[in-house]
């Protein structure tokens, strides 16, 4: 439904309210202008004026003001934080979210028009016309090897990453492999080295090729960028030290008995051995109930 | 054939310390040499014999006349006004020049040193360093020698080296300012046959030589030097 | 007659605001760098030369000649304010990655980005002071891959393998290729500059000032290192150096400057023999030897 048609049902006196998702209309204009730009250089990171967020920086304002100014009155939303609906930070911000818009919430991926995400990308990959939005702490990938944020916008503007290759060399010299964990750098369209967002290796993968759009927000830092479909995007390697995903070796999630999601790793209490369960829990529990239905793919 | 043709050449130093003094190298030096001939400068000392030498190799500027040398790679030059990277090449492929003073690199052996223009025109270091050695042994440089730095030998072996250096490219022309001068005997003897038979292999030669028995063994025409009068202020 | 590989013409760098009588009030025969006028400081001006294929050139002077300036501004890490530079010299790799023939072409006009693709492909430099050459806490085979990495290599082991290669020739030691160049002796350091520098088979080589204010004898291991390279190598090199030592061991010919300009300039032997300017002459004739 178009936002002036919900706003008028709402019968809400528009002076003295919030605007529908509450930011105001000129910010998600210019919000949406530098999305675009984001989107038309995939991988270069657009500065863009952060506004001010009834949340404290560092918590995802980034990734809130992108989904606010995208967000309209039809929009299924999901919110996951290290791939979990229901941990703190994405059940506050879901229940903000839906407060300033009324829009319906899912935790199934496969219903979700936008998804917000804390450092996880949902296992199931994304679908034509999905938008995954990432909060990001900091956008910049250099930031390892250069501290100066005039160097590392010259390093980008003229493609000098040697400085970042020279870093993964002395990793392989010092450890016989890259040390990198998480926002593990990738070159996107051939161009731009760009930073994930801190998700696991194992998510990596999922940028190259995808059929859905992936957002990129940095509210302290003030930085957008984005990762169109079906966009180029390769983990950085070497020809003779090739990029890995994390290996859990024999582990299976408790819950469900997948050997092929990223895992966290927990102590149980009462044993006090170590388990392992589904990093992604909605998937987890898809995965549950196809189990308990017997079903046969 | 006439490889080289002096005409009216001089040389004058400009001292700007002294504020600007002019002193004579020489004067009004004119000459001929044929391929294959051995001319010598003679006079005493103060003439100005090794500045007529350096000005023809290079080292010091004319400062008149002209000296036209048909060379081989070039045609007709006139030495006195060539471009820096012609006169290398000239020095490189035919110009060569034996002095007292031994100018050699340190730390590079005495096989290496004599080798080297050898190995600058081409030829396969192997081979340069076979010459060499041949050359050496003939100027009675002991085989001990042959690794050790030149700059730890006495004046002799010195001497002998930088004349084995000079002569293993078959220059087409040869300067020679006192080959002989730190040589006994035996050696001068070696070292005379050698020049001799090079230049009837077509290398010609100007030399300067003090002594007179070395000069009728080796010079076939003598140009006498005269003290060139210095220049009023 | 062979063409030269490399040709400068008119080079002039001033630090400052400048004014119209900077380049008339300073100066050789003003014995002053410093514009009165203006107080800018004019680097070099007017600075033309030619280099030839595998020659070794030096550029000899005190300090304000401007020689450093001259390195650095061939090695584009300033920008001038007038001068042109050609090459005659062909790289494909080089000419399609910057989308444009390097000859007939006025190198000074590129834009930073081709600059730096020229840099990394063709031209060695090495500093008087290891660590604006080096990265003193990354590994001497890191300093050496840097620059294979900037010329696009992505393998490891074979830029493992080059950096073993270069780090030998240059004589020192393998076993040594992983630690840092921080804890090596300065001679050392110095050659592993020079592994760097060679490590994309540069065009140009430069050496500014490499041995000064090393020890006696370590400076004569660097210079004949430099000298067998030449001589094995053939790259074509400019050397700068105050000390007329080095200029008459390692170049055939030698370019003097004085106050940002070149006063003579002729074969080696010929300037240090038979120098013609008054301030050549004074430089001869103060040297120690």
């Amino acid at each position: 439904m178009k936002l002036g048609k919900w706003l008028q049902q709402q019968d809400i006196d528009t002076s003295c309210h919030y605007t529908f998702a509450f930011i105001d209309e000129g910010a998600k204009r210019e919000i949406r202008r530098k999305t675009l730009k984001a989107i038309a250089i995939p991988g270069y990171q657009v500065p863009f004026g952060s506004r001010d967020m009834p949340i404290a920086r560092g918590w995802g304002t980034g990734g809130i003001q992108l989904t606010l100014s995208l967000i309209g009155p039809d929009e299924i939303l999901k919110v996951i934080d290290q791939g979990s609906d229901d941990s703190v930070n994405a059940v506050n911000i879901k229940a903000f979210i839906s407060q300033v818009t009324g829009v319906r919430l899912t935790t199934k991926v496969q219903e979700a028009t936008l998804i917000q995400t804390r450092h996880r990308i949902p296992e199931e990959p994304l679908r034509k016309g999905q938008i995954l939005v990432l909060q990001v702490p900091i956008p910049e990938p250099l930031r390892i090897v250069e501290p100066s944020e005039r160097e590392t916008r010259r390093m980008h503007a003229e493609a000098d990453y040697s400085r970042m290759w020279l870093h993964l060399y002395e990793n392989i010299v010092a450890y016989k492999e890259i040390m990198i964990g998480s926002r593990y750098p990738v070159f996107v369209n051939d161009r731009y080295i760009m930073d994930p967002s801190p998700i696991p290796r194992w998510d990596n993968p999922q940028l190259h090729m995808s059929e859905g759009l992936y957002l990129f927000g940095a509210g302290r830092e003030k930085r957008i960028y984005a990762i169109p479909p079906y966009t180029d995007v390769k983990s950085i390697e070497f020809r003779d030290y090739v990029f890995r995903v994390e290996d859990f070796g024999e582990a299976t999630c408790c819950r469900c008995g997948s050997k092929n999601t990223f895992l966290n790793e927990m102590i149980d209490d009462r044993s006090g051995k170590r388990i392992y369960s589904c990093s992604d829990t909605a998937y987890c529990s898809n995965l549950l109930d196809q189990k308990r239905e017997g079903y046969k793919p | 054939m006439n490889v080289l043709s002096v005409e009216n050449l001089s040389k004058t130093f400009t001292i700007h310390s002294l504020a600007g003094k002019q002193i004579n190298g020489f004067r009004d030096v004119s000459f001929k040499v044929a391929e294959g001939e051995s001319l010598a400068l003679s006079g005493p000392s103060g003439t100005g014999k090794s500045s007529v030498l350096k000005c023809i190799y290079g080292t010091y500027l004319a400062s008149t006349g002209v000296a036209s040398y048909y060379s081989q790679r070039y045609g007709k030059v006139d030495l006195t006004r060539l471009s820096e990277y012609e006169r290398i090449q000239l020095r490189l492929d035919e110009i060569g020049y034996v002095t007292q003073f031994l100018k050699i690199m340190p730390r590079v052996s005495t096989v290496d040193t004599v080798a080297e223009p050898l190995i600058r025109k081409g030829v396969s270091r192997e081979k340069a360093r076979k010459s060499a050695r041949t050359i050496l042994e003939r100027l009675n440089i002991p085989c001990t020698h042959l690794d050790a730095f030149p700059v730890t030998f006495s004046g002799g072996e010195q001497q002998r080296v930088n004349i084995a250096r000079a002569i293993i490219g078959k220059p087409y022309l040869l300067l020679l300012d006192e080959p002989t001068a730190s040589l006994d005997e035996g050696s001068i003897n070696i070292v005379i046959e050698l020049l001799n038979e090079i230049r009837t292999q077509g290398t010609s030669m100007i030399m300067i030589l003090h002594d007179k028995t070395i000069l009728s063994a080796l010079a076939e025409t003598i140009y006498p030097m005269k003290r060139a009068t210095n220049i009023p202020n | 007659m062979i063409r030269p590989v490399l040709k400068i013409k008119g080079l002039s760098k001033r630090h400052g605001r400048g004014c119209p009588s900077c380049y008339n009030l300073t100066g050789p025969q003003h014995d002053r760098n410093i514009c009165p006028q203006c107080q800018s400081v004019v680097a070099c001006h007017n600075i033309t030369f030619e280099l030839f294929p595998k020659e070794v050139l030096g550029i000899v002077g005190e300090s304000g000649s401007g020689k450093s300036t001259v390195i650095k501004l061939l090695n584009f890490d300033l920008e001038p304010d007038e001068g042109e530079l050609y090459v005659n010299h062909s790289n494909s790799e080089v000419e399609n990655r910057i989308g444009l023939p390097l000859e007939g072409q006025n190198l000074f006009t590129l834009n930073s980005f081709r600059k730096r693709l020229l840099r990394n492909f063709m031209i060695g430099v090495v500093y008087q002071h290891p660590h604006l050459g080096l990265r003193l806490n990354v590994s001497s085979g890191g300093n050496i891959a840097e620059r294979l990495l900037m010329a696009d290599w992505r393998h490891v082991g074979d830029m493992r393998e080059r950096s073993a290669e270069l780090l030998a020739k240059t004589e020192v030691p393998v076993s040594r290729m992983d630690e840092p160049p921080r804890n090596f002796s300065g001679g050392m350091q110095q050659r592993v500059q020079i592994a760097k520098a060679l490590s994309n088979e540069p065009m140009l080589l430069l050496l500014d000032e490499v041995t000064s204010g090393l020890d006696v004898s370590v400076q004569a291991r660097v210079l004949d290192l430099i000298r067998s390279l030449q001589h094995e190598l053939h790259v074509t090199t400019i050397v700068v150096s105050h000390d007329l030592g080095v200029i008459k061991m390692l170049t055939s010919r030698t370019i003097v400057m004085k106050n940002g300009h070149i006063v003579e300039s002729g074969l080696t032997d010929q300037v240090l023999e038979d120098p013609q300017h008054p301030y050549s002459q004074l430089l001869v004739s103060s040297a120690l030897t």
